[in-house]
């Protein structure tokens, strides 16, 4: 080999980034950090966090900014008619439910209105996650004071990984992250446009078809898992302390499900209800619901129709009642 | 872990540039050795053995290279004649080489081997079956391959290779190798990294500070303005057109292939700046690898302005050792016998631009259409080398300075037509699609899905199409000011503070209100991520 | 020397014909040598002068004017 080897790899920096922090200190316009090195560091860190700071408040004051008038216009979520409580009148709510769709195509707030005078509405949406019915327990004092939150549990049992929990935690600090795309909004009608109209079943959409299901020993024969999910766990017990908070009552519930719901997440549900000190009311256990499996289901047994929603509601509200 | 997603931007890349400036600096590179093989775990998890496995291959065949060298060196008699001098230095060198080619062709086989081996298992079924023969390997698919295996390898080829050539010294430090090769910015989409260029910077432990903050973190907004706000939005449009060409003629297919381009540069050159952002946060100078490419006149300057890593790496490993072979010679003196002028001049190219271009194609990707891809620029370039006095001579003819910005204008347009033409290629799923979006091209006018609008009901409706415009002007603004002097860093951060900041929370602003990400989007990998 | 420095310059102005090849400052910069030129160049130094060309020597410096390219095929043939 002739001279042109160079030994490389083994080099160590002589000093501090050459000139970076002086050009930086100079570009800035500070004065020159001199030979304290420390002081030229702290001055740094202060630096990055004011720059961190006036980052934020653009965030949070463009989070304002893209804000819909009605919640229920926003295109930040796959269903924002949840929010139509909103529409309500007033403190005119006695109980919230939320859950994924076993809630929403399952429980009547007319029929348990007609059944014992409980006034509620239905913020259920298909596969609502634990941290939107989260959201919405959060946000629902801003408009209602209902002395009931009903949340449908069979959404526990949706796995949720730590990064959409972290990611929903992002959302609830930074709104502009959910609502950013409501700029498009802006161009066909403003941020003041009206959203979903609130539904005259409040929230409840039922359906008249009839898709009999076979499968009556699901209790035993559906997936058993081991235990609940960790976030679902710890959204369940933010959940409570909300509702603590405002004076209400969390009341959990599962809706006639042959397609999804067994024993074991039966079992889980209740030793988690009695250790929480929550009222636990399971339509499938309790017979006494009155579900006919060959007509009252809309699709072979996950979800009830019409007839079915209105036996279960009505067992609801009577439940609700005892409390 | 894609380079744009959240969990990397908020999660893993501060904890590791925390991590690693609270490290003592003699100990930093270590940080980022522990962070690159953890976002390779995550990646890809169990395949990341790959990786370790191809460091320490490159480490041990570099040091075994050197140490052939330096034996035959010792191997020196006292008395020893020039001329003996001479052949113990050649036998010297050709054990060397016997060792260079041992871990350059492992590093190759694995790469190889996962990559194409189930497109060469398919192809010789096919040709077994054409000749009437049973098929062997049955449907082979593709194997699982860790994260940039493509580029990883190009780097530890690159390595052994320079090590054998005597450029610089072998790296005793199996940390030093393993940091090179695993270092994590790099690694989902380039730059190619040379060692005698990375090295020392990642053992120097520097933390950015200052100005150099500033821009390192200005360098990963604006990569993800390109590629959350142009590239990821224009893709539905883009997908829904190459899926269904058979559906589609005339303006719309050309507005795909003009699209993919524009989505594809953007994407590209948006994840190797956050890429190169990431590594400048640890005081870590990445090669560039676009110099506004679009402004190129001829296909040759295009690739010397587009993926210019690549092809620097090309050139060096591919291009001169084929055009100083002896294979090469032999064709030169044919053609000098044979063939006369420029043609004669040419051909001493001919085999190493096959060779570059070919490598080029197929390193895009396991199928035959990847190869084309790479011969289609061949061609262009081989055709316009040959017909390059004609045209001086045809511009004279007419008495016009091809210098002239007119004609450079239309060498631009030239150029771009010729590059959409390819990356239409590039992107359609087969050599028959591509032939068939061609021709339907002149099929008819195609109006109609814009006119109707039903081209926009895909995810990507006339708002999302004008906002990716938007970005894309203001991405053809910034290549424009990034060719004066001090670019567009120049014109940004060393004008006071108010324009910094205000360029600061402009560009954050853009990209949370515009990226194409949350609810209506689904997630678009990296497009090179996957070669 | 200077017969190496005129051969060079003959070569290079055969190979881009209309090139000031003597008074651009700097050859590669200018992208009258590019990686094609420069091989095409290597081959008809290789003829002309019988050395022998690896790719450690394809650096830009060697190509940069015609005294360096006339420089680098005297080194070649010490």
């Amino acid at each position: 080999m002739d001279g042109k080897v160079r030994p490389t790899g083994e080099a160590e920096g002589a000093s501090a980034a050459p000139g970076a922090a002086a050009t930086g200190a100079a570009a800035t316009g500070a004065p020159a950090a001199g030979g304290d090195g420390r002081r030229g560091l702290g001055r740094g860190a202060l630096r990055v966090c004011c720059a961190l700071l006036v980052a934020l408040a653009a965030l949070l004051g463009l989070g304002r900014l893209l804000q819909t008038r009605d919640p229920s216009a926003t295109k930040g979520m796959l269903y924002p008619f949840v929010y139509n409580y909103a529409k309500m009148d007033e403190d005119s709510i006695d109980a919230l439910v939320v859950g994924d769709s076993s809630a929403m195509y399952d429980i009547s707030p007319k029929v348990m209105g007609e059944r014992t005078g409980i006034s509620s509405y239905n913020a259920g949406s298909p596969n609502q996650s634990i941290e939107t019915s989260w959201e919405l327990v959060r946000d629902v004092w801003g408009h209602q004071s209902p002395r009931y939150v009903v949340l449908e549990v069979n959404e526990l049992f949706t796995e949720t990984g730590t990064d959409k929990a972290v990611k929903s935690m992002l959302q609830t600090a930074l709104p502009v992250l959910r609502d950013h795309s409501n700029w498009k909004l802006l161009a066909t009608g403003g941020l003041g446009q009206d959203g979903s109209a609130l539904t005259e079943d409040l929230g409840y959409y039922p359906s008249d078809d009839v898709v009999a299901c076979t499968n009556t020993d699901y209790m035993a024969t559906n997936a058993q898992p081991g235990e609940i999910p960790f976030w679902s766990r710890a959204y369940l017990g933010w959940i409570q302390r909300v509702c603590e908070e405002h004076g209400a009552t969390l009341v959990l519930v599962s809706t006639p499900n042959a397609r999804e719901w067994s024993q074991s997440k039966h079992d889980l549900v209740a030793a988690w209800a009695s250790e929480h000190g929550l009222a636990y009311l399971d339509a499938n256990v309790d017979p006494s619901v009155g579900i006919d499996w060959s007509q009252d289901t809309r699709d072979g047994g996950e979800h009830l129709n019409r007839s079915g929603g209105t036996k279960l509601s009505t067992w609801l509200a009577d439940r609700l009642a005892e409390l | 872990m894609s380079l744009s997603s959240w969990s990397y931007l908020l999660a893993f890349l501060p904890a590791t540039v925390l991590a690693y400036a609270l490290c003592p600096r003699r100990a930093r590179w270590a940080v980022v050795l522990a962070a690159s093989y953890c976002f390779l775990w995550l990646s890809s998890g169990w395949l990341v053995l790959y990786v370790a496995l191809a460091t320490l291959v490159t480490y041990g065949s570099a040091l075994w290279v050197q140490g052939v060298f330096r034996r035959g060196e010792q191997a020196a008699p006292a008395d020893e004649t020039r001329r003996q001098a001479r052949e113990r230095r050649r036998a010297t060198k050709r054990r060397a080489r016997r060792v260079m080619l041992v871990g350059v062709l492992a590093d190759l086989a694995v790469l190889v081997a996962l990559k194409y081996g189930g497109m060469l298992a398919s192809s010789l079924d096919a040709l077994r079956g054409a000749l009437g023969m049973q098929p062997l390997f049955g449907g082979a698919s593709a194997a699982a391959m860790p994260l940039g295996i493509s580029f990883y390898t190009l780097m530890c080829m690159g390595y052994v290779i320079d090590v054998y050539r005597g450029k610089y010294e072998a790296c005793r430090n199996l940390g030093t190798v393993a940091t090179f090769v695993a270092f994590f910015p790099h690694l989902t989409e380039g730059p190619i990294g040379t060692f005698d260029a990375l090295a020392p910077q990642l053992r120097a432990g520097r933390v950015a500070r200052g100005r150099a903050l500033t821009r390192a973190t200005y360098l990963i907004l604006w990569g993800l303005f390109k590629k959350l706000v142009v590239a990821d939005r224009l893709n539905p449009l883009v997908g829904e057109v190459f899926a269904n060409h058979a559906s589609y003629q005339g303006l719309v297919v050309v507005l795909a292939a003009v699209l993919y381009t524009v989505q594809l540069y953007a994407d590209f050159s948006g994840v190797v700046d956050v890429a190169r952002g990431s590594a400048e946060l640890m005081g870590v100078s990445l090669a560039p690898n676009f110099c506004q490419p679009f402004f190129s006149h001829d296909v040759n300057e295009f690739w010397r302005r587009w993926h210019m890593t690549l092809g620097a790496w090309l050139k060096e490993y591919v291009f001169f050792p084929v055009s100083l072979s002896g294979a090469t010679r032999r064709v030169t003196t044919w053609a000098h016998a044979h063939l006369r002028g420029n043609a004669a001049r040419v051909a001493s190219t001919l085999l190493a631009l096959l060779a570059v271009w070919s490598a080029c194609g197929i390193w895009h990707g396991a199928s035959w259409k990847y190869l084309v891809y790479g011969l289609y620029y061949f061609a262009l370039v081989f055709l316009g080398m040959l017909l390059e006095p004609a045209f001086a001579r045809l511009a004279s003819a007419l008495g016009q300075d091809r210098r002239a910005p007119l004609w450079r204008g239309v060498a631009v347009a030239r150029t771009c037509l010729l590059v959409v033409v390819g990356m239409t290629l590039f992107r359609a799923d087969t050599l028959a699609d591509f032939g068939q979006m061609v021709a339907s091209v002149f099929a008819g006018a195609g109006l109609g899905p814009l006119a109707s609008g039903e081209l926009f009901a895909h995810g990507c409706d006339l708002l999302d199409l004008r906002v990716a415009l938007a970005g894309a002007a203001v991405m053809l603004a910034f290549d424009v000011l990034q060719r004066r002097p001090g670019g567009v860093s120049g014109l940004v951060l060393d004008h006071g503070t108010p324009l910094r900041w205000a360029a600061g929370v402009g560009l954050l602003c853009a990209v949370v209100v515009f990226g194409a990400y949350g609810v209506g989007y689904s997630p678009v990998a990296s497009i090179y991520a996957g070669f | 020397m200077e017969d190496t420095k005129q051969q060079v310059k003959e070569i290079l102005e055969r190979l881009v014909p209309g090139v000031d090849v003597e008074g651009t400052p700097d050859l590669v910069k200018a992208g009258v040598i590019d990686s094609m030129v420069s091989i095409m160049l290597v081959n008809e130094l290789e003829d002309a002068f019988d050395i022998e060309v690896t790719p450690l020597d394809m650096v830009p410096e060697n190509f940069s004017s015609v005294q360096a390219i006339a420089d680098f095929v005297d080194g070649q043939l010490a």
